[in-house]
C-alpha cells in the first residue's frame, strides 16, 4: 500500500532558472536529475524534520568552512582567558601586535573570500564569538560604525578583539576614524580607504 | 519535463509521499507547498555550489553547537600557538594547570549530562574539535584507552599543554594508571582504567 503511495507521482512546478540549476548539479554528481531531486528533497526534509532552519545551516556551514581554512582551531575558554590575562601581564605590546597582525591577515583572508567583506566578519564574530553578547555593524552617511557588547569579556580580552576587528579592518582596506573600548564594549567608526 | 512558455516554469514529477511530507513542513512554517520545496531546492544548488551536500549538512550542523556547549571557542591558530608559548615559558606550573582543569571540566560536563555513554560523547567532540590535528585516533579497548595525535604544526609548548590536557579529561573518566609519550606535534597517550 505504501509502496504504491512512493510510486505515485504529482507535478510540481518549478521556475526555469532552479531546474536549470538543479540539471546542472545533478550532472555534476553523475545522476539522473530525478534521482537527483528525490534524494536532495528527502535529505532537507530529514534536516527540517529535525528542526534545521536550512538557510542557516548552509550558512553556518560555510562559515565553518572558511574558519578552517583560515586556520582557526577551537580551545578551552577557561585556557583562552588565563592565556589572555597570562601574556597580557607580562607581554602586552606584543600580545596587542600579534592580535593586530593576525586580524590583518584574517582580513585579508576575507577580502579575497567573500563578497562583502565586512559583512562576513560580522557574520563570523557572531557565529564563533559566542562571548559576545551582539555585534552591529550600520552605515551612516559616508562612514560605518561597528559595535560589539560582551557581558563575559575581561578588559584585557576587549583590548585584543579590538586590535583583531583593526587588524581584520586594515586588511580590507578599511581605516578607523575613532576607535574606543571599555571592558565589554567596543565602538568602532571606520571608512573605506580611497 | 512540460515547458510552460508563459511564465518560465516548468512541472517537475515529484514523488507523492515526498509532496505530502513537505506540505506537512510549509503547512508548520506558513509556506505555500511549491514555494517550500522551490525553497529546499534552491538551497540544495547554493549548497552544491560551496561543495557540500544535505549529507553533509546533517553530519556537521551540530559542531558550533556542541563547542559553545562544551566551552570551546574558535580563535586562529597561530595566535593559540604563541600565546601558549609565551605563557609555558613565563608561568609553566600555572599555564599546566590552567589546562588541566579545562579537561577536568570538559570531562565531567560530558558526565555531568547524563548521557547513555559520555566517553563516546567526549571522544567524538574532541576529533570534532581537534581538526588542527593531521592525525587523532582514539581507541578504546576492555579498560584502557590509547590516544594519538599527531601535528607538525603544534609547537612544543601547545603540544605539552594539550597532552595535560587529555591526561586531565581521562584522569576525570577514571582513568589511572598513564603511560606518555609526548614530544613536539606528537602525543601518544595510554591510560588504562584499574578497579580497585
Amino acid at each position: 500500500m505504501s509502496n504504491d503511495r512512493n510510486k505515485r507521482k504529482r507535478l510540481i512546478p518549478m521556475p526555469e532558472t532552479l531546474v536549470s540549476g538543479l540539471m546542472e548539479a545533478s550532472s555534476k554528481e553523475g545522476k539522473p536529475l530525478n534521482t537527483y531531486v528525490e534524494e536532495a528533497l528527502k535529505q532537507a526534509l530529514r534536516l527540517s524534520d529535525m528542526g534545521a532552519d536550512l538557510r542557516s545551516t548552509v550558512y553556518n556551514f560555510e562559515i565553518l568552512q572558511s574558519q578552517k581554512a583560515s586556520g582557526a582551531v577551537f580551545t578551552p575558554l577557561t585556557v583562552f582567558d588565563f592565556l589572555t590575562s597570562k601574556v597580557y601581564s607580562t607581554d602586552k605590546k606584543q600580545l596587542l601586535d600579534k592580535w593586530f597582525e593576525s586580524g590583518r591577515w584574517y582580513g585579508k583572508y576575507l577580502k579575497e573570500k567573500f563578497m562583502i567583506p565586512l559583512q562576513a566578519l560580522v557574520d563570523l564574530l557572531r557565529a564563533t564569538r559566542w562571548d559576545l553578547n551582539e555585534v552591529d555593524v550600520k552605515k551612516i552617511d559616508e562612514k560605518i560604525k561597528l559595535r560589539c557588547t560582551s557581558t563575559a569579556l575581561s578588559s584585557e580580552g576587549t583590548e585584543l578583539l579590538l586590535k583583531f576587528i583593526e587588524g581584520a579592518l586594515l586588511g580590507m582596506d578599511y581605516k578607523p576614524v575613532t576607535s574606543e573600548f571599555m571592558k565589554g564594549l567596543i565602538i568602532l567608526e571606520i571608512r573605506l580607504c580611497t | 519535463m512540460e515547458k510552460n512558455r508563459k511564465n518560465k516554469r516548468k512541472t517537475f514529477a515529484a514523488r507523492q509521499d515526498l509532496i505530502e511530507h513537505a506540505s506537512l513542513l510549509a503547512k508548520e512554517k506558513g509556506y505555500s507547498l511549491y514555494a517550500y520545496i522551490n525553497e529546499l531546492l534552491q538551497l540544495t544548488i547554493e549548497a552544491e555550489n560551496i561543495g557540500v551536500n544535505f549529507r553533509t549538512l546533517l553530519d556537521e550542523r551540530g559542531i558550533l553547537k556542541s563547542a559553545r556547549d562544551a566551552s570551546f571557542i574558535l580563535g586562529l591558530e597561530n595566535l593559540w600557538y604563541d600565546m601558549a608559548d609565551i605563557s609555558y615559558e613565563k608561568a609553566k606550573r600555572k599555564s599546566l594547570n590552567s589546562w588541566i582543569e579545562a579537561g577536568a571540566w570538559m570531562a565531567k560536563n560530558y558526565i555531568s549530562r547524563w548521557t547513555k555513554d559520555p566517553f563516546s560523547a567526549f571522544k567524538r567532540d574532541l576529533k570534532t574539535f581537534t581538526w588542527n590535528a593531521t592525525e587523532l585516533d582514539i581507541t578504546t579497548e576492555n579498560d584502557a584507552v590509547t590516544i594519538r595525535i599527531i601535528s607538525p604544526r603544534f609547537s612544543e609548548a601547545y603540544t605539552i599543554l594539550f597532552a595535560a590536557f587529555l591526561e586531565s579529561a581521562l584522569k576525570t573518566f577514571g582513568y589511572n594508571q598513564f603511560t606518555k609519550d609526548v614530544i613536539r606535534g606528537t602525543i601518544r597517550l595510554k591510560a588504562v582504567r584499574k578497579r580497585s
